[in-house]
């Protein structure tokens, strides 16, 4: 194996120019690269996997948001507005969907299998969460193989296997007081260090999870923290925390919640009743996923587990279209005999609740995904997703991920094209590369980097704990956090493989800092943050995107208007102060018309 | 042919590996590696799988196999926090009246 004390030339970092660097290589990401060539840009696309086996692009269920021409797209926008509570810029939204017919257009061109009736269209059906806003199935990984042949014939230079540790600033600080110039990085193979040296830096790297709990172990929020260290803001991190179904009968991976109630599953207690009808008699299972899993959870506490999936009502064109992405995605516990016969057995569910921002927090983007910081844009998950608000609906993030990415090449490659160099500061690659390679070089540690990572995946603790935010429990985590967080400044690696987990680690530990901050400035609850400690809709103080930006004196955290009087749809009526759905959920108060 | 411990899901069968190294692609987490250049890859970092299947797919020779039934010491099921058992429990709950 590479090892540093044997190979001290590895500390001799390489630079490459290039007018547009992409870090990440998901739809966000690929998408960016391919429109940046197209405008004609040099480009440069990094990923610490394979473009086209990395990230939750690949792994993800395959459905997308899909307006097609003809669409009226009036009502589409209104019910994201409506249903993400207003807590988005519009301009966005209409953006969204626009971009997105042209997105669906690109997937059918390059020959991805996209489900389709008997008479060749495509098959839509209402995407979870939502009545009017269409979602379609596709093969994402074939998607990504498609994506990946595009870059290539567009003359895009992939660089593979690469872990980025840093974004460069134009002064050499962190935070920087100047613009982002490009990012570095090593070689995974060999351990030699590289550095991007750009004029524009687009990061996609997906968004802020965990290992262990979700099946995408490579998503851990790199892309946040490097871009919170450089100094952009972030907003709306505490709401980073999501809910999915994905485990079956304690220990098998679903694959998607939000396909399977898309075409008829239910959710059901012991008794067979299909608990969301209280709570949503118009979308039961479909409804936002914080108000689901808070009925899951009181289910639970009720006495009336286990909860089930019962897929007993799915359509055929379910069962057709897993057997299709079985085969090419490489199994589906559902067709594999390992658990009873779901087309006749419900089977045990349960929700997760941890980090999964799925957009929801992350960097702050304007329409052109620029950050905050010059230089620097965001694309897909690693951004905060403007368009959607407080409620990312099935097929959401994949369709925010493809525009922003597309967006965000456009501007950059078209700015990039009228715009120099920024130099270099002397000794920034030489510290970079200390503080990438450095942990080979420790001391043996105690710890290792796998054990860093499973107190990481340990933060949460049960979903019964996990939906609440009080201030007492947040300050435990806090103060877990910064213990985690240092022993990734002492820990060693014994390898190239454990020193990328170690950065993991050190980035997970660093965002889960900030989102629990976050939590704790926040003195409300609503729609996925809860707190007991104050279990109302504050909307007088609240009704904002909630930033955060590192400053050289430390966190600063911000209220940003959301300015309703500038968009078209804005009769948003003021919110009477009561408990928020998880708030009244678990106190068993809740009332349907109180939050539609 | 399965991994005789199931201590990790992911198990490569060197005998039917023909070293086309399509799986050290293959796999975002980069389980497999080669020990040595010029050997045969193997699951160096088997402990690192995320139980996505892309490598057994991706396997020209279907050497690769990947388990569900291999333990996740990062995930606690919300079920043995209530010590509640599923021995027969799905089996029989269809004998119970379809609630639609």
């Amino acid at each position: 194996m590479a090892n540093i004390q044997q190979h001290p030339e590895m500390q001799t970092t390489e630079v490459e120019k290039t007018e547009v660097l992409v870090i990440g290589g998901g739809f966000a990401g690929t998408w960016a690269a391919l429109r940046a060539a197209e405008i004609g840009a040099k480009v440069i696309l990094v990923d610490k996997a394979y473009v086209s086996r990395s990230g939750a692009s690949t792994m993800s269920g395959g459905i997308t948001t899909c307006p097609l021409p003809g669409d009226d797209l009036e009502p589409w926008i209104e019910e994201f507005v409506v249903r993400g509570d207003y807590m988005c810029d519009q301009r966005w939204t209409r953006q969204l969907l626009e971009g997105q017919r042209d997105r669906v257009a690109d997937l059918a061109k390059w020959g991805v299998p996209i489900s389709r009736n008997e008479k060749g269209e495509i098959r839509r059906f209402s995407s979870r969460g939502m009545l009017a806003v269409k979602c379609m199935q596709y093969d994402p990984k074939l998607a990504m193989e498609a994506l990946r042949r595009q870059l290539i014939s567009h003359g895009v230079k992939i660089i593979d296997r690469h872990c980025i540790t840093e974004l460069l600033t134009s002064d050499g600080q962190y935070p920087t007081k100047g613009s982002v110039s490009g990012a570095f990085g090593f070689d995974i193979k060999t351990g030699q260090c590289k550095a991007f040296h750009a004029k524009r830096t687009i990061i996609a790297t997906g968004q802020i999870s965990m290992k262990g709990i979700h099946h995408v172990d490579n998503d851990t929020g790199d892309g946040v923290a490097m871009s919170w260290r450089a100094g952009a803001r972030l907003v709306d991190l505490e709401f980073s925390f999501g809910g999915t179904f994905v485990t079956l009968m304690k220990r098998y991976n679903l694959g998607s919640y939000n396909v399977a109630v898309a075409h008829g599953a239910r959710l059901i207690n012991r008794h067979g009743e299909r608990f969301m009808a209280r709570y949503d008699p118009v979308r039961f299972e479909r409804s936002e996923l914080s108000r689901v899993v808070a009925a899951f959870v009181k289910e639970l506490q009720n006495g009336n587990g286990p909860v089930f999936i019962d897929m007993r009502h799915c359509d055929d064109a379910y069962w057709t279209d897993l057997e299709s992405m079985a085969m090419t995605g490489g199994s589906t516990v559902l067709l594999s005999g390992k658990v009873p016969d779901p087309h006749v057995n419900p089977l045990p569910i349960e929700a997760t609740w941890g980090f999964w921002s799925g957009g929801r927090g992350g960097v702050e983007v304007d329409l052109s995904c620029k950050t905050t910081l010059n230089g620097l844009y965001a694309a897909g998950a690693t951004a905060k997703n403007p368009a959607t608000g407080t409620h990312a609906s099935a097929g959401a993030p994949t369709s925010f991920a493809m525009n922003s990415g597309y967006f965000a090449g456009e501007s950059a490659a078209h700015s990039a094209l009228v715009d120099t160099f920024q130099p270099l500061v002397n000794g920034l690659l030489e510290k970079l590369a200390f503080q990438a390679l450095s942990p080979m070089m420790r001391e043996t540690s105690q710890q290792t980097p796998d054990e860093l990572h499973n107190d990481l995946s340990k933060l949460g603790g049960s979903v019964f704990e996990a939906m609440d935010c009080h201030a007492t429990r947040v300050k435990t985590l806090l103060v877990r956090t910064k213990s985690i967080f240092e022993a990734t400044c002492v820990v060693k690696a014994n390898s190239l493989h454990e020193l990328i987990k170690l950065h993991e680690a050190r980035n997970i530990a660093e965002n889960a800092r900030l989102i629990y901050a976050s939590a704790t400035d926040r003195t409300e609850s609503r729609e996925q943050f809860y707190r007991s400690d104050y279990p109302d809709i504050d909307d007088d103080n609240w009704f904002c995107l909630h930033g955060v930006t590192r400053t050289a004196t430390g966190d600063i955290f911000e209220r940003i208007p959301i300015q309703l009087e500038s968009f078209s749809i804005k009769d948003r009526t003021k919110k009477p102060k009561r408990p928020s759905p998880i708030a009244s959920i678990f106190a068993g108060t809740y009332e349907p018309s109180h939050y539609e | 042919m399965s991994n005789e411990s199931n201590q990790y899901p992911v198990y490569l069968d060197s005998g039917m590996c023909t070293d086309c190294g399509k799986c050290l692609d293959a796999c975002p987490t980069g389980v497999f590696s080669r020990k040595e250049s010029g050997d045969k890859p193997t699951t160096l970092y088997a402990s690192d799988c995320h139980v996505c299947f892309l490598c057994v797919a991706d396997c020209p020779s279907g050497a690769i196999s990947v388990t569900w039934d291999a333990p996740n010491p990062r995930q606690q099921s919300v079920y043995d926090v209530l010590g509640m058992d599923f021995n027969n429990m799905s089996n029989s709950y269809t004998s119970q009246k379809d609630p639609s």
